[in-house]
């Protein structure tokens, strides 16, 4: 007992020593350069560099280590009965990185901008509902919606909606001006983008004194790099790579469950899958254990046609085994008691989906599913492939359960990839929202996913856990999503 | 001769000039543009219209196309896509760390070569020919990606001696590169010496079994002195060719070298500015190339030109 | 090109002239082990199919980046895949996707070389300029191009292949050319009162035609590295297609764990090239020609 006292006793010294330390020592990461000289630091732009402006600009709420809003640069938030009006204190004393201070102005700048639907911003989405913001003061906003919407905070913790100075939109793509715990000293996506720690951070001043995000668009590169030494932490780790790296002591891994989901989509308005049975069918002959397990080299966990996240507190608890006999059955109910012969598009676009394509080929022959997988260039997949071929492969990141059942499954939505109309799920999901009740509008989630469950014409075997490697000098990186990870506690040696 | 320069130079800017249609044209044809690379699933309505309209895409292809090449005579390449920085300086900083690559490989490579070409060549199908021969044809064959991967893999990874990717910004200064350039400059030396290393063999054999320096033998002139005064010269002209076409080659077809090393040149930019579909950067990359080719080709003719009296009365050779 | 009498009298010159320079080449160490790995690698990728223990697409998650075993000669690959099979087989669609454009490029190149280095002034120009702006390009901006608009299958990237490798030998058929036509027997057909075609057929082409075996034989080694480049790349044969080019990419990121993965294609596609190289090397010095060698542009 005393013994565990005493270390524990070290170890808060140690924990508190490196806070109270001055920054020390640079730590080195990569990013994908996903948009090459389109990247940007612009928080909505599409060509952010996500890897940048989690560190550098913060959000009115953040997800806590347990996935729940937490109060960020708003320090409390309350809404009217009927959930369509939302009241947020600001914390007050926060500086820009550039000296002014944060106050409801910047508040307002910030989310009109992803408003304005001419900015064009991709964040849009996810705070539509949106339908005023003003200031009830300088430390005060008032943000009204067009619907009622009980999760208001989460739609706020979204990773794009950060805060920036009133004015910057014309200048922020290469300032990058926020109040997060670093700042832009050079910004370089194709090359080294430099961030000094922020003294002025609200939490206190970071571990770390300077931080290097380098792009670096090839993977196999990346994992190099890591492997050597030259970089710290690389997120995209596979299930695969990880066996090589967890035996040696130079590194240190994170597995991280997240929502972001792979699968196919079968078109609902096209023949066979017009037919309810026929999804079934189709989603019940695939073993997603087996999948996992292939695709994945086990690091994922099994969705049962589910966008919502394994750790969301609205999942549906739904099981899925494979059930050969009941997809032969439905599929005889249905008409065609000779099996099925589908195209499945993918591309190399996601480097797992040909292997979940082969993996689901042989599974699903046993019901008589015949796969004939088809590869299609990379380039322009989503333009001419998916959404328009009836069999193609998705892939999605994850959000927050209400998002992810409207932007993609309601009758109305801009990305229903499955074209699924059906009326009983878009009154689920609308009472969902004006239900202020927590125990009853998770109810209502669940009743949707499993309504889902019974229906969809999306196949989702899986959503991927991440793999985070970092090597062996960095301490103190919250094992936690990445846009839950406070910056500015890691340290390195 | 000076007519015939001008020949040749008004030649190259027709050469060029197509070049610049040829990689218009073909960029033209490629399904979507830079607007729906970029936007991806959100490539619909008003944020498309909104993207095309400020990256000028509305208007015919011939009237861009035009108007690229009015600017682009005077020197002006455009600006990037996100309108921030000239094309030219994007540009010109991937040129100097591809020519940086080229420099220090031909440096190490092209006296490796000749020094083994004449050697192989003097002891024709004894060991130490065979030995360097072999060598040759090895790394002439086993892919780049090969050499590449077991390079880092042995020197990175396992002996640690060598950084194995290189990390630093495409705009840093040529000695930042040190020593992360390393490994990739002696992938690409391999494949050049081997290449010139054959070529100089062929040559130093063809000159040695020539009429002359059989003569020569004949005469009773000591064989170094032979070797020295008659068949070095001669032999290293066709040498220049080679050492032309090699720089040309450097310059933007090492791709699949500077992926794999993360090395910031033009190959790379290429590549990924053809799957952004931005074309002004595709232009201005094919362009230079095409310069490169056209005066390394013009440059090493006149070179051989000037080194052997007997072509300069022969200029329509080819 | 109208049949005429001599036909069958050439063919058999042609056929004894064969033989004589196979011996010759078999003859040669170089030659003879060349040739074998060549002739190696092409009657496996006919028999391949036929003689791998495993289904080259089986993936089990029990056998990810296994080592070599007994049931697994050469270990399994990061999807549990038999990496034996797959590397018997890895070579098919190269060797079909570059012999079928190997030949469709010299044929092309040379045909449209001999013809401008016949026809000379101002369209051999104006050609020769269309030439040297490909030739200026790097090959991967060229093939890029085609491969994003049209996709990166077989149907893709043999016109691909053929189209862009012919050029240059468009180059050197017509240097050939002008060689054999500033010779006197030429002239002297002419004089004979001999037509074009008849020139072409009898006094050309048995002269280039050296040049072309020799550059073909290289064409094909360079054309099976920008293959194998291209799928490394992600542009050339797509998964599952066992691919040596590809089979090293996925493997390349294991190297420090499972090496067996990068070592057996590698093994397979550099012994093709290194035969091939060899061969042609060979047949260059068979046939008395003086290769000269160039950048692989």
């Amino acid at each position: 007992m005393i013994k565990i006292k005493c270390c524990s006793a070290l170890l808060l010294a140690v924990f508190a020593s490196s806070v109270m330390a001055a920054p020390s020592g640079t730590f080195r990461q990569a990013h994908e350069l996903g948009f090459g000289s389109s990247s940007s630091l612009d928080p909505i732009s599409k060509g952010r560099v996500f890897q940048i402006t989690e560190k550098i600009m913060s959000r009115l709420i953040r997800p806590g280590l347990d996935g729940k809003p937490q109060a960020d640069l708003a320090t409390s938030w309350s809404a009217n009965s009927d959930a369509t009006v939302w009241t947020f204190k600001l914390r007050s004393g926060v500086t820009f990185h550039d000296g002014s201070s944060f106050e409801a102005a910047d508040v307002i700048y910030s989310l009109g901008r992803v408003l304005d639907p001419e900015s064009g911003s991709p964040a849009r989405s996810a705070v539509k509902m949106i339908d005023k913001v003003e200031a009830v003061d300088p430390m005060t906003v008032k943000i009204s919606l067009s619907t009622p919407f009980a999760d208001m905070p989460l739609q706020l913790m979204d990773y794009r909606l950060r805060m920036l100075p009133e004015g910057s939109g014309d200048t922020i793509a290469t300032t990058g001006i926020g109040t997060g715990p670093f700042k832009v000293e050079k910004f370089d996506a194709e090359g080294t983008t430099v961030l000094v720690a922020n003294a002025d951070y609200w939490e206190g001043s970071p571990g770390v004194a300077r931080m290097e995000v380098i792009g670096i668009s090839d993977g196999q590169a990346r994992l190099q790099a890591l492997l050597g030494g030259q970089i710290d932490m690389e997120r995209g780790i596979t299930g695969q790579q990880k066996v090589m790296l967890s035996g040696s002591s130079k590194f240190k891994l994170q597995e991280i469950p997240t929502g972001n989901w792979r699968g196919f989509v079968f078109r609902t308005d096209v023949k066979p899958f017009t037919d309810q049975r026929v999804r079934k069918a189709v989603r019940l002959a695939a073993d997603r254990e087996a999948l996992v397990a292939l695709v994945l080299g086990g690091g994922g966990i099994v969705a049962c046609d589910t966008p919502v996240e394994p750790n969301d507190q609205y999942r549906a608890n739904i099981t899925c085994p494979q059930d050969i006999a009941l997809a032969k059955k439905l599929l005889a109910d249905a008409g065609f008691p000779n099996g099925i012969d589908i195209d499945v598009h993918v591309a190399t676009l996601e480097p797992s989906w040909p292997t979940l394509a082969e993996a689901y080929q042989q599974q699903a022959s046993k019901a008589g599913i015949r796969v004939n997988i088809v590869q299609v260039p990379t380039d322009g997949y989503w333009k001419e492939v998916w959404m328009k071929k009836d069999v193609a492969a998705t892939r999605w990141n994850e959000r927050p359960a209400d998002q992810a059942l409207h932007e993609i499954y309601l009758s109305t939505a801009k990305w229903n990839e499955s074209y699924f109309k059906d009326a009983g799920f878009d009154d689920l999901l609308s009472s969902a929202r004006r239900q202020l009740d927590f125990n009853k509008r998770k109810a209502l989630y669940v009743q949707a996913q499993e309504h889902l469950w019974e229906n969809t014409g999306t196949f989702i075997p899986y959503t991927v856990t991440k793999v985070v490697g970092t090597t062996s000098r960095v301490s103190n990186l919250d094992e936690v999503k990445n846009d839950a990870v406070r910056w500015h506690k890691i340290t390195v040696d | 001769m000076l007519s015939m320069l001008l020949r040749r130079l008004s030649l190259g800017f027709i050469t060029v000039a197509l070049v610049s249609i040829i990689i218009f044209t073909g960029v033209e044809f490629l399904p979507g543009d830079a607007c729906t690379a970029f936007l991806e699933r959100e490539a619909q309505g008003k944020l498309l219209e909104n993207c095309r309209r400020d990256l000028d895409l509305n208007r015919p292809a011939i009237d861009r196309y035009l108007d690229w090449a009015s600017s682009a005579m005077v020197g002006d390449l455009g600006v990037s896509v996100n309108g921030q920085q000239s094309i030219a300086e994007l540009v010109g900083n991937r040129m100097n760390n591809s020519l940086l690559l080229a420099f220090c490989a031909l440096l190490v490579g092209v006296p490796l070569a000749i020094f083994l070409g004449v050697i192989t060549a003097l002891w024709r199908d004894k060991p130490i020919d065979l030995v360097f021969s072999t060598a040759a044809i090895f790394a002439m064959t086993i892919p780049e990606f090969v050499s590449s991967t077991v390079l880092i893999l042995v020197f990175s990874a396992w002996l640690g001696w060598l950084p194995g990717i290189v990390l630093t910004s495409a705009n840093a200064s040529a000695a930042e590169f040190f020593p992360e350039i390393i490994l990739p400059v002696i992938v690409v030396a391999m494949v050049m010496t081997a290449h010139i290393l054959r070529m100089v063999r062929t040559s130093v054999i063809d000159v040695l079994a020539s009429d002359y320096v059989r003569m020569a033998t004949l005469k009773g002139v000591p064989y170094w002195q032979i070797v020295f005064q008659h068949v070095l010269p001669n032999a290293l002209l066709p040498a220049i060719n080679v050492v032309a076409l090699t720089i040309a080659w450097l310059l933007g077809g090492v791709v699949v070298i500077e992926v794999v090393f993360n090395y910031p040149g033009l190959g790379r930019m290429m590549i990924d500015s053809i799957s952004d579909r931005d074309l002004p950067v595709v232009q201005a990359i094919a362009l230079i190339l095409a310069t490169v080719y056209v005066s390394v080709n013009l440059t090493a003719d006149l070179l051989t030109m000037i080194a052997n009296p007997r072509l300069r009365t022969l200029h329509m050779r080819k | 090109m109208p049949p005429t009498l001599a036909v069958p009298v050439i063919k058999n010159r042609n056929q004894n002239r064969l033989f004589k320079v196979l011996s010759d080449v078999m003859s040669r160490p170089s030659g003879a082990i060349g040739l074998s790995l060549v002739v190696f690698h092409l009657v496996l990728a006919v028999i391949s199919p036929f003689i791998v223990p495993f289904d080259y697409r089986e993936i089990s998650a029990m056998l990810m980046l296994k080592g070599p075993s007994l049931e697994y000669w050469f270990g399994n690959d990061h999807l549990g895949r038999d990496i034996f099979s797959r590397t018997l087989l890895g070579g098919r669609e190269a060797i079909l996707v570059t012999g079928i454009a190997t030949p469709i490029a010299v044929l092309w190149g040379s045909f449209l070389g001999i013809f401008f280095g016949l026809v000379g002034g101002r369209v051999d120009e104006f050609s020769m300029r269309i030439v040297d702006a490909f030739l200026s390009l790097p090959w991967i901006l060229k093939m890029l191009v085609l491969i994003v608009t049209f996709g990166t299958g077989i149907g893709v990237l043999i016109p691909t292949l053929a189209f862009f490798y012919g050029i240059p030998v468009i180059r050197i058929a017509r240097a050939a050319t002008h060689d054999v036509v500033a010779r006197d027997f030429i002239s002297a057909a002419k004089a004979r009162g001999h037509g074009r075609i008849a020139i072409i057929r009898h006094e050309l082409l048995p002269n280039v035609l050296d040049t072309l075996m020799v550059e073909g034989a290289m064409r094909w080694s360079w054309m099976l590295l920008a293959f194998s480049s291209l799928s490394f790349l992600g542009f050339g044969a797509s998964p599952p297609t066992p691919d040596w080019g590809l089979m090293i990419a996925d493997a390349r990121g294991f190297m420090s764990f499972a090496p067996w993965g990068v070592l057996a294609p590698v093994v397979f596609l550099s012994s093709l090239i290194i035969g091939i190289n060899l061969t042609a090397d060979a047949l260059a010095k068979a046939l008395g020609i003086d290769r000269i060698q160039k950048a692989p542009v």
